[in-house]
């Protein structure tokens, strides 16, 4: 009872301090901004998707023993496999990239000097934590670190927001101006939400710490309560927005424009803790990101994995992130500036949901590997319909957005 | 798919829209600079922050004020009289940043209202009336 007590507390302590990172950040801040309360709805719908999907892989990991990328594989074979992996990779790669520059230019905004020069020693000093951490290791430390991501909800207290206004925010209403930027601002909300990696993530994470089927409700109050609590931060940064910078006419293009938006509620320590929160909410997910990309390269391939393995017992592995952290460099090395990259980041995230997310639903549906734990109809209803809404949205917004107004 | 796409990337365009977005990053980089004064007045943010956030609004306003130079839809009236804002705002601030002070707001919210006001004309949503 105490160590389920303690799994759960520890469970909901991650899922709150590692559900800031550089794409509900960056998306939280363009929404209030620009958009006030009326995109906050989309956080909600995502959230609720990406809480089932977490559910949804743990029930698989601790009932089958495998993880989604062994579970699809073996389901579908590899040719078929190839898809959704290739599309993981991509977004996981772009993804990446954007934590890593988010990372570095919360040292920019807080030195003044530019993120091409803390971008190397940011990204050394990931992989020195993958290299030399472990799993768990790396996930609470950088969890309960990540509870200064917390100053946006104290924040958003602090500015006696009109509740009656945020609650509005939580059905979907058609804006006045520019329909086309708040779909687009939309799909990117749940693209930051609902992140493919997350799904691959918790599934390894949940057969590397063993999970079996008294796992299951654990699990299941994580999945839920952590991830809503998680939510509410992420709902604090469009609030927080949307009463500093909405009323000064700053739309929030680049973190520059919006960096100093807890000084107003925060006082001296506002600007400290914007930093802070982006710096450590991008080195867990830049942690996570690159720790995925190794499992869903070793699965596929059927390499060893783990990192609670020494490096030298799963060189592939280690290799992997090796050279996934060396290539992501490039685009903060180029210049390219952290909040566009992460725009486009999150909006291709919803482009691949259904690649990953579909073949997903086939195997939780297989009693051969759920046995009396398959989904019911209200996670595949609620699952499928949140993916094909959030991809057709994407669909119709995505080129208006790039190649349109 | 890409003929999906192309369709309903020329039915969405709008140059109008495109034009008006134009001046109110300009206007909200205007703001922006405004705000960080602020918070760099109440002694809330680093001199290295308002340096960084001077620089980035001097090239966004570059870009921007190339943008709308390029802009062949709006009128050469309108689009030398906004190019010009821009290029007066970004003056503004890099004079601001060269002498390691604070521009004057006075003349930031000046610029800002008429970038503003531009902007809601080009969305059609007030007439006119040559805020320049």
């Amino acid at each position: 009872m105490v160590k389920n007590l303690t799994k759960v507390g520890l469970g909901i302590v991650t899922s709150v301090g590692g559900f800031l990172e550089v794409g509900s950040i960056g998306t939280g801040l363009q929404a209030g901004a620009t958009y006030r309360f009326s995109l906050l709805w989309a956080i909600v719908v995502g959230t609720i998707c990406v809480a089932f999907l977490t559910e949804m892989t743990g029930r698989l990991a601790a009932v089958s023993k495998h993880t989604v990328v062994d579970a699809v594989r073996g389901r579908f074979g590899f040719p078929f496999h190839a898809w959704p992996f290739g599309a993981q990779v991509i977004v996981d790669l772009f993804v990446l990239a954007s934590e890593l520059g988010g990372a570095a230019l919360a040292w920019q905004l807080a030195t003044g000097i530019s993120i091409r020069v803390w971008i190397l020693p940011i990204t050394f000093g990931i992989w020195l934590l993958l290299w030399y951490g472990t799993f768990d290791s790396i996930e609470q430390s950088v969890a309960l670190l990540g509870l200064v991501t917390l100053s946006f909800a104290v924040a958003a207290w602090r500015l006696h927001p009109d509740w009656s206004d945020v609650a509005r925010g939580l059905l979907p209403q058609r804006p006045q101006t520019d329909p086309t930027q708040h779909a687009y601002l939309a799909v990117a909300i749940l693209g930051a939400s609902i992140s493919p990696s997350l799904v691959t993530f918790y599934s390894s994470g949940a057969v590397e710490e063993k999970w079996t089927p008294k796992d299951l409700l654990p699990n299941r109050i994580v999945a839920w309560i952590g991830m809503g609590f998680g939510s509410t931060v992420a709902m604090a940064v469009v609030i927080v927005a949307a009463l500093v910078l909405a009323p000064r006419g700053i739309h929030a293009d680049s973190y520059q424009q919006a960096a100093a938006l807890l000084s107003v509620p925060l006082g001296r320590w506002g600007f400290t803790l914007f930093c802070a929160s982006l710096f450590i909410g991008c080195v867990g997910a830049a942690l996570e990101l690159a720790l995925d990309l190794s499992y869903i390269v070793a699965q596929t391939f059927g390499w060893d994995w783990g990192e609670n393995k020494r490096p030298i017992e799963e060189a592939r592995f280690a290799l992997t992130y090796t050279i996934a952290l060396a290539l992501v460099m490039v685009p903060s090395l180029l210049g390219i500036d952290p909040l566009k990259l992460t725009m486009f980041s999150m909006a291709i995230t919803v482009l691949a949901l259904p690649l990953v997310v579909g073949p997903l639903m086939v195997v939780m549906n297989d009693k051969q590997y759920l046995k009396a734990h398959t989904n019911g109809f209200v996670t595949n209803a609620a699952v499928i319909a949140i993916v094909v809404v959030a991809f057709v949205l994407a669909m119709l917004a995505l080129p208006l957005q790039w190649l349109g107004a | 798919m890409v003929a999906f796409v192309l369709v309903a990337s020329a039915c969405g365009r709008d140059p109008k829209v495109t034009y008006a977005r134009l001046l109110e990053r300009a206007a909200s980089w205007s703001a922006s600079v405004q705000f960080t004064a602020e918070m760099a007045r109440a002694r809330y943010v680093p001199r290295a922050f308002v340096h960084d956030v001077l620089s980035t609004s001097v090239n966004a306003l570059a870009t921007i004020r190339r943008q709308i130079q390029d802009d062949r839809d709006v009128d050469a009236r309108s689009r030398t009289q906004t190019a010009d804002l821009c290029w007066r705002l970004a003056a503004l601030v890099e004079e601001a940043d060269r002498a390691r002070a604070l521009p004057d707001d006075r003349a930031l919210r000046d610029i800002e209202i008429r970038l503003r006001a531009a902007a809601q004309a080009a969305r059609g949503l007030v007439p006119l009336e040559t805020p320049w």
